[in-house]
């Protein structure tokens, strides 16, 4: 199955999603989410058959450059960056994880010097300090290992 | 009416007020600039030092803020395509794209004109309309706000870049998004996903702007590589662009008035806030241009109607002190301060304290000016960085954006979804589906629901939104922004 079909399918799933569980709701709460769910599950059914039978070329990337050939490869591992900036920010807090994941990012990912990326990572971070903590007074998130709790879901 | 003018001239000439309305303008501007983090932000940081000021100097602090946090917002958007605010979100559709073709300080000096000029009309239009703003305010009910909400989806649905019909999907999807939470009319949890706590409030704001916009675009870089700023494409000189863009402003002078219109009337309905403005004014001009395809593409009036809206807050003032009913979340906040200062703004402040409405109205201007001359001097640095290797880009825009998305509510899962957002946005912007509709559903859906609900409550009668004039005239409005592209399309198939 192509990406783009199972985006298509994974949007057409969302709207089927509203208008299920709005129909469980009392009719003054589910009138709008049923009347746009509608809406948008027969907008999408459109799009996904009509680029099924004929797929449109992917637009470039913002900017007008060519996509490069492994795309795919490249959102994945920014994902994977990303993620893993996230599990840092939860276990060690806000200025570590920031160190921590400029400084690998730009060491082990880009291949800049250490002293250069530990220089970018460090400066920031204390910018950080300085900014949030000293001048806006914001409490950074300390992170599970150093006493800090997870918010309720 | 003029000895309450030169109260306050006189007061603003004070070193302690300069100081204070200097300060203010550079926190707003400071707060306007990183993503995530707003101007309320500030407020709220500074309420409790003003207990000690005199009222005056209080309010130049807070109007400082105000004025400025816009501007600062704007030069993320622009270079940046990252709202720093989401009161000019708007600006990143066109005014990043001009940053790519190497104009963005056409597009900076742009939006600070843009800015300007809607602070000032907006300014004539508080002057002008104080004695009528209670009539105002009362010609827009619950059907009327419905059907602007309404005349505004559809119209950039109709001249979304790209595909109408996509462009209707995501708008769809955007208004769906937005009533995830509690239903304010009915109490009914809706499309929880099983959240007992995070999601009882909708998904949050800040970090959806800042994972849309911000997220999105640093996956972008990281996939693209190179610079923001074309390779090969020579930047322009910050000043000789500056200026550029102050005399492009004068090209378009009913995009220019158009949008600080909107500003200024959104500004003056209660509860409805800058950020609908910003959209609704883009929108518009989009629907009103005779080229709508070249919109977010680095049309500059794309640029134009969402800055000069952003004088929303001048427009949210009257309210505020002419019933006391805060026209924003802002002025909400500096209605506020002016509580803890021991007045009950209302018809009666008015007349007995117009030296404070005048303070505020100078401060607004003023603050203008500084936040301008100083964004504008900062900018030039910040322009420089489009055209750094993204590698360098890309660690720190994320870990700034996602500690923005934190510091909203101070709430990790903020974080996640912010991520979650970005990673969603460019799956769309991929595979055609346009950005901009979403975020305007998203903005606009709750509004309108609640608008919607109202009017059915208001009279039990489903066809009150054809029963009023003005909601009426929105309707053959929306009507008409449907009809045109199809009428256009039959017309030149024929003479083809």
């Amino acid at each position: 199955m192509s990406g783009r079909l199972a985006f298509n399918l994974m949007l057409l799933a969302v709207a089927a999603y509203f208008v299920w569980v709005a129909l469980g709701y009392e009719p003054a709460a589910r009138r709008i989410p049923m009347l746009i769910g509608v809406l948008m599950l027969v907008l999408q059914a459109w799009v996904t058959v009509k680029e099924f039978l004929k797929p449109e070329a992917f637009p470039p990337l913002e900017g007008g450059g060519e996509p490069p050939a492994d795309e795919g490869r490249r959102v994945a591992a920014m994902f994977a960056w990303m993620a893993g900036f996230f599990a840092l920010f939860t276990l060690l807090g806000t200025l570590v994880a920031t160190l921590a994941f400029i400084f690998l990012f730009l060491a082990a990912g880009k291949k800049l010097p250490w002293w250069g990326a530990l220089g970018i990572a460090g400066g920031l971070s204390a910018t950080i300090w300085i900014l949030f903590v000293r001048l806006m007074r914001f409490e950074l998130y300390p992170g599970l290992f150093f006493g800090g709790t997870l918010p309720p879901l | 009416m003029l000895d309450p003018l030169l109260v306050a001239a006189g007061a603003l000439l004070q070193p302690q007020n300069i100081f204070l309305i200097g300060l203010g303008s550079l926190m707003g501007l400071l707060f306007g600039l990183l993503p995530g983090i707003t101007v309320l932000a500030a407020m709220s940081i500074l309420l409790p030092f003003t207990i000690g000021l005199p009222p005056i100097s209080a309010m130049y602090l807070f109007i400082g803020i105000m004025g400025s946090g816009p501007f600062g917002g704007a030069v993320t958007s622009i270079l940046f395509n990252i709202p720093g605010e989401p009161t000019s979100a708007a600006a990143c559709f066109d005014g990043y794209p001009m940053t790519r073709r190497g104009e963005a300080a056409k597009a900076l000096g742009l939006a600070a004109a843009s800015a300007l000029f809607g602070a000032l009309f907006g300014l004539v239009v508080l002057i002008g309309l104080i004695p009528m703003v209670r009539a105002i305010v009362y010609a827009f009910g619950p059907p009327e706000f419905f059907m602007l909400v309404m005349f505004g989806l559809a119209t950039v649905a109709v001249a979304a870049p790209g595909n109408t019909l996509k462009g209707l999907v995501t708008a769809a999807l955007g208004v769906l998004l937005s009533v995830i939470g509690y239903d304010p009319i009915t109490g009914v949890l809706r499309f929880g996903l099983g959240s007992t706590n995070y999601l009882w409030d909708g998904i949050n704001l800040p970090a959806f702007f800042v994972g849309v916009f911000a997220v999105g675009e640093v996956i972008g870089y990281y996939v693209a590589g190179g610079t923001i700023a074309h390779a090969g494409v020579k930047m322009q000189g910050m000043w000789k662009g500056t200026l550029e863009g102050f005399r492009e402003l004068l090209r378009h002078p009913r995009v220019v008035l158009q949008g600080s219109v909107v500003g200024s009337i959104i500004g003056i309905l209660p509860g409805v806030g800058g950020t609908v403005a910003n959209f609704l004014s883009y929108t518009l001009a989009m629907q009103t241009s005779k080229k709508p395809e070249t919109f977010g593409k680095g049309n500059p009036e794309g640029v134009i109607a969402a800055m000069t809206a952003t004088n929303e807050d001048t427009g949210a003032l009257l309210p505020t002190v002419a019933f006391g009913i805060p026209g924003s979340a802002a002025t909400a906040l500096l209605l506020g301060a002016l509580t803890l200062h021991g007045f009950n703004p209302g018809p009666l402040f008015i007349i007995e304290h117009m030296e404070l409405v005048w303070a505020l109205i100078l401060g607004l201007l003023i603050a203008n000016i500084v936040a301008i001359t100083a964004g504008l001097a900062g900018a030039n640095l910040l322009a420089r960085l489009t055209t750094l290797d993204v590698k360098y880009l890309v660690p720190t825009i994320l870990a700034i954006s996602l500690l923005g998305a934190y510091a909203d509510r101070e709430n990790l899962w903020d974080v996640a979804l912010a991520i979650g957002a970005g990673v969603f946005a460019y799956g769309l912007q991929r595979f055609g589906f346009p950005v901009v509709t979403l975020v305007i559903g998203f903005v606009m859906g709750r509004l309108a629901e609640r608008a919607f609900s109202q009017s059915l409550q208001m009279t039990l009668d489903p066809f009150i939104f054809f029963k009023r004039p003005v909601s009426l005239t929105l309707f053959a409005l929306i009507v008409i922004v449907f009809a045109v592209p199809a009428i256009r399309k039959v017309m030149s198939k024929r003479r083809a």
